[in-house]
């Protein structure tokens, strides 16, 4: 008798648990993970994104901007990894900075590739900058220095890193790296200051600089410049480095279904077109890409970065 | 110009301003008292709120935290040891000891009165500095830098407080823990043993905890009785005499003011430096130095000018170029991303309006918070008299739920205990505390910027010294360690001069 009775409140416990995988999804409160501190870019992404995805899901549940921050977005990245892939724990990460830990061999707690790839949310083109009164005008200048081009950033595994040894390496002027800086307008103060020669950072960020006439721009890797008298890498000569910048991604941990990927995919789909969000994706540069393509991209920016592995990896002689 | 000083005073004096700023003044109190939480988590916290607000509401808000989290910080630093937000643990170190002698009151209302003057102080500092803000940020490079750490470093020597050797043991301890964690110079991790929980170094927050506040908690309980002594008495009338005592040691207090607006200038150093620099700066320049940590009201109203003053001197940085003075700043700088206002040069130009708002809300909170305070110290005070055996568990579960909720991490906590336990162990062998947390705060900025002015000069040292600010900075540093050795020479006339 007891023994019937278990096996109903079994079976009927499965039954109960069997919509928890894609017709009911989501049935609780999703996490979304932001491997950063609070106040930088991809924290305020998430934040004006969560609210106006809790519009769009099919079903009322609250999304949750969890900040877990620590060793570089390391930490916030293997969190996801790690978690069980229910459609509950999703977060938005760096490219590349997440992918350059595991270049090197080391193992930072996730595999890149293995992530499930929900959408693609923002790119953001880079660009070098000097001070207004440097005698730096053009590429050649920087070829020709006669010593390597300083350019400060804020440490090995950064965006700003990676892009100025691929710069170096396709462009041709020897680079020498002054890491150590706190943040993006920390070294951009410092090159404005002389500490360096040059600045590698986001378009949207220089542009300010440029505007108040602190600082001069050599090129951009926009596919069209936004900045007057400042030529893309490509009317240069060099278009294979158009699009390189750091790009966002929302992800969830592997093994994610594909049915819970395009309720996600389509929920952020839909809140793009918030008037509220849209107004923010206008100033920092969103633009969505679902997550079909968002796998493109990932993949494609994966075998960038592996292609200059050697280069991107701590490389203890060029101290 | 003056268009946007009226529009901000406009929705100052507007029903929904004054609420707002009243809004962030209570909390900026409560998370300031709360051991653990501080300005940087109300900040944070309270961003989700600021959607729906105007830029200028936003701006009442958050000033209104600013300008009061150290105000509420200072009541628990006092009264309980525990620091309520790390720029207050200098104020432990005086502040502390008056309370055991019955004269909490007095402490506090000095704290707030040097609170005010210190906070308006940085405001109008800023105000007047605004035209060549850009000048100056670009002044203070790695090599400076590097200078003013090794100037904070210097103090150690000055702050041990009769206990020469054991304060240099305990510094040295500082400066090795300081080191640990990821170097962004060299790309090396050091002495994390392998996770992920130290990669940023030492969390300083639940190690101040745990040093002053564990520690002391233990010491309380192995001696019984209460905090303040029996025996003692705290008249209604002390906590305005305590504020009146701020103006009366006038030089305290504007040395205090100062050096906190200038250490709040520098990125990277915050409010925490400027009050422990500002305490060794009081103990230099005061009579009777020997009498620092035993009850010298100077000692309690140095640190908390500066740490006021700190919040004006953060945001030159801030507001010329983006670059944010203290944590605060860094998320608060999120804060006006949300509203449209881009952080960097073109800030004053685009946004006078949103920043003057917020001036006027750093202005109105510091005096708001600090009259708040002077009215409810004495009531508070009489936590002192409670016995041990109550005031122990709360005070350690309050000060490890505080350490806890900062983020979340379970580790925290068991640092807090940790620094409690060598808390403990260094006032029973009487190390002074003081001289391991100015190194642990300030070694980690003195390695990084000695490596980048290296690097940046290719290896030749003399960069150091071919830099104006940074020669200017040695020479200072070189000059107030001679003070002592000056001073020493005037009590003791040559010979010649009685013949």
């Amino acid at each position: 008798m007891l023994r019937t009775a278990c096996a109903i409140a079994m079976g009927i416990t499965a039954a109960l648990a069997g919509p928890a995988m894609g017709a009911g999804y989501p049935e609780k409160n999703i996490q979304f993970i932001i491997p950063f501190g609070p106040g930088g870019g991809f924290d305020r992404t998430v934040r004006i994104l969560a609210p106006a995805m809790e519009k769009t899901l099919p079903n009322k549940v609250q999304v949750l901007p969890t900040n877990v921050a620590g060793a570089g977005g390391a930490k916030g990245t293997a969190q996801t990894y790690r978690a069980p892939p229910d459609g509950y724990t999703i977060a938005i990460i760096n490219m590349p900075g997440a992918a350059i830990p595991g270049l090197g061999g080391e193992d930072p707690g996730y595999d890149m590739a293995k992530f499930s790839w929900i959408a693609r949310l923002a790119t953001e083109e880079y660009m070098i900058a000097v001070p207004a009164k440097s005698s730096i005008h053009t590429i050649e200048d920087m070829q020709k220095l006669g010593r390597p081009v300083k350019v400060p950033s804020t440490d090995f595994g950064s965006t700003a890193y990676a892009a100025s040894e691929i710069f170096s390496k396709e462009l041709k002027f020897p680079v020498q790296h002054l890491t150590g800086y706190k943040g993006t307008n920390d070294y951009i103060v410092g090159v404005v200051r002389g500490d360096g020669d040059a600045a590698v950072a986001p378009v949207s960020t220089l542009q300010q600089f440029i505007q108040s006439g602190d600082m001069r721009g050599i090129f951009t890797t926009e596919e069209k410049s936004s900045i007057p008298g400042v030529k893309t890498i490509a009317e240069l000569g060099h278009a294979g480095l158009t699009g390189l910048g750091v790009e966002r991604f929302v992800v969830g941990p592997p093994g994610l279904s594909p049915q819970i990927i395009k309720t996600l995919s389509d929920s952020i789909e839909k809140a793009m077109a918030d008037p509220d969000v849209k107004k923010h994706a206008e100033k920092e540069g969103f633009a969505f890409q679902p997550s079909s393509k968002a796998k493109e991209g990932a993949d494609r920016g994966l075998a960038l970065y592996s292609k200059y592995k050697e280069a991107l990896v701590k490389n203890e002689s060029a101290k | 110009m003056l268009e946007s000083t009226l529009t901000a005073l406009q929705s100052l004096f507007t029903l929904s301003g004054f609420l707002f700023l009243w809004l962030g003044v209570i909390v900026g109190l409560i998370f300031g008292v709360m051991p653990g939480l501080g300005g940087t988590t109300a900040i944070a916290l309270l961003m989700p709120i600021t959607y729906s607000l105007e830029p200028n509401q936003a701006m009442l808000l958050m000033g209104g935290i600013m300008g009061s989290v150290s105000a509420g910080g200072s009541i628990s630093a006092i009264l309980i040891n525990t620091p309520g937000t790390a720029p207050n643990a200098a104020t432990c170190f005086d502040g502390y000891p008056l309370a055991k002698q019955g004269k909490g009151g007095l402490a506090i209302g000095a704290a707030a009165g040097a609170s005010t003057i210190g906070g308006l102080i940085g405001i109008f500092t800023l105000i007047v500095v605004i035209p060549i803000m850009k000048s100056i940020v670009l002044l203070f490079g790695p090599p400076e830098y590097f200078m003013l750490a090794m100037m904070g470093l210097t103090a150690i020597a000055v702050s041990t407080g009769g206990q020469f050797l054991r304060g240099l043991i305990a510094g040295a301890i500082g400066l090795i823990l300081s080191f640990v964690g990821y170097d962004a110079v060299g790309g090396t991790v050091r002495f994390t043993f392998g996770s992920d929980y130290l990669w940023d170094g030492v969390p300083l927050v639940p190690a101040l905890t745990g040093l002053f506040a564990l520690s002391e908690m233990i010491a309380l309980s192995v001696s019984g009785g209460t905090i303040a002594e029996a025996g003692s008495t705290s008249k209604i009338t002390s906590v305005w005499e305590g504020a009146w005592l701020a103006v009366k040691h006038w030089r305290t207090t504007l040395q205090g003011s100062i050096i906190g607006t200038i250490v709040g200038a520098i990125p990277g150093l915050g409010g925490t430096v400027a009050a422990f620099l500002s305490y060794t700066a009081a103990m230099q320049i005061s009579k009777h130095p020997e009498t620092f940590g035993t009850g010298n009201i100077e000692g309690v109203i140095g640190p908390e000018a500066s740490n006021n003053a700190k919040d004006g001197g953060a945001l030159i940085p801030t507001l010329s170029f983006g670059i944010p003075g203290s944590a605060e700043m860094a998320v608060f700088l999120g804060v006006l991303v949300l509203h449209g206002v881009d952080p960097g040069p073109m800030l004053l130009i685009h946004n006078q309006g949103v920043i003057f708002a917020l001036i006027l809300s750093l202005v109105a909170s510091t005096l708001l918070s600090n009259i708040v305070v002077l009215g409810i110290a004495q009531p508070l005070a009489l936590i002192t008299k409670l016995d041990v055996h109550i005031l122990v568990p709360v005070v350690v579960t309050a000060a490890l739920a505080g350490v806890y909720a900062l983020r979340e991490a379970a580790g925290d906590v068991v640092t807090a205990v940790v620094f409690g336990m060598l808390g403990y162990v260094m006032i029973r062998f009487r190390f002074p505390r003081v001289t391991l947390v100015i190194a642990l705060i300030l070694g980690e900025l003195a390695e990084r910027s000695f490596h980048q002015s290296l690097n940046m000069a290719d290896g030749d040292w003399t960069i150091f010294f071919t830099r104006t600010t940074s020669l200017v900075l040695f020479l200072l540093i070189i000059g107030a360690m001679l003070i002592p050795a000056v001073r020493g020479l005037r009590r003791t006339p040559p010979q010649e001069a009685s013949q």
